[in-house]
């Protein structure tokens, strides 16, 4: 009997803690339709920026995506960010566009950056985040 | 009494020297350090320029209102250049943020640009002109020879502006770039799309 609760503990142990992990927004939905898998955050700014929201759409026939990004820390932040287009097969397209641009977030700073595809056969996106420096 | 340059001086200049090409260096890659120069745009931020005015066009839904007969893409020609700053290089530099647009618009489908004229901010192909000049030479098959009357007339130009607003307080000189764009309907010689994107970068000066 004490074999199988510490058998089923070990078991759902792994399941509270992903509960706790957070990979797909929920919270503002408003801010959000796709998944976050698409956000590549550089490490070292994993607890200063955090991603509020991350949106797609189709306008006047292209790919359009916009990530809103949350300056978390006390103090500004200087980051590059770039969006990286795929087409339906996977295949990335557009590759000149795929231009790092800088921003600065000021402390407690949201801030949605947005983009648009140069193809019309993008249909998907990657945005990464890197620091300035 | 001796001319010979003292071996100890030598040494001195040629340890100088080696330190010297020692300080140059080439740096590529990863090893490249972000630079920036508060009186020029780099490349990257006309490119960030273009990737607000383009975010901004397309969202305006310009291009689809004027679509040719059937969807065919809008004619555009590069208009005026205006430089407003005492910045001769911007007027080479803004290709950067020019490409940027017209590639985007053209790979996408949404426009084609008209290379054979333009305003003060176009580059003509020359080729595109000297071509005609093949009709009627005994040289060349004729039916391979683009015939009169084949090109369209661009109905939008493209305009393009940039503004710089120095403000010093002590040491500090802020520059304000503010980079516009326009689409101008050629037909009824009015804009039908225009944004403006402001940067800023400050120089301090040392002591």
């Amino acid at each position: 009997m004490i074999r199988f609760v510490l058998a089923a503990s070990l078991l759902l142990l792994p399941l509270a803690a992903c509960k706790s992990v957070n990979t797909v927004s929920t919270n503002n939905p408003r801010r959000t339709n796709v998944d976050y898998s698409r956000i590549d955050l550089n490490p070292g700014l994993r607890n200063d920026i955090r991603v509020e929201g991350v949106l797609a759409r189709d306008i006047n026939g292209l790919l359009q995506g916009q990530v809103t990004l949350l300056n978390r820390s006390s103090s500004a932040k200087d980051i590059q960010t770039r969006f990286e287009w795929f087409s339906g097969q996977g295949m990335q397209v557009d590759e000149s566009s795929t231009v790092w641009n800088t921003y600065t977030l000021q402390a407690g700073e949201m801030r949605s950056i947005t983009g648009t595809a140069g193809s019309a056969q993008a249909k998907d996106f990657r945005f990464a985040i890197k620091p300035l420096r | 009494m001796s001319t010979r340059f003292p071996v100890s001086a030598c040494l001195v200049v040629m340890l100088a020297s080696m330190m010297l090409i020692g300080c140059a260096q080439t740096r590529t890659g990863s090893q490249m350090k972000p630079i920036n120069n508060a009186n020029r745009l780099t490349g990257g931020e006309w490119d960030q320029f273009a990737n607000w005015m383009k975010n901004s066009m397309i969202q305006s839904g310009v291009l689809n209102r004027h679509q040719g007969p059937g969807g065919t893409p809008v004619v555009i020609a590069i208009a005026d250049w205006d430089n407003n700053t005492n910045q001769p290089v911007f007027t080479r530099d803004k290709t950067v943020m020019e490409n940027a647009i017209r590639k985007t618009l053209v790979n996408s489908g949404q426009a084609v640009v008209n290379r054979d004229i333009g305003g003060t901010g176009a580059k003509p192909d020359s080729l595109t002109q000297n071509i005609t000049s093949l009709r009627n030479s005994a040289e060349y098959d004729q039916s391979t020879v683009p015939p009169p009357g084949q090109a369209k007339a661009p109905s939008l130009g493209l305009y393009m502006q940039i503004n710089r607003i120095p403000v010093n307080q002590g040491r500090t000189t802020q520059y304000d770039y503010a980079v516009k764009c326009e689409l101008i309907d050629l037909q009824a010689k009015y804009t039908v799309w225009e944004d403006q994107f402001l940067m800023s970068k400050q120089f301090v000066r040392g002591l």
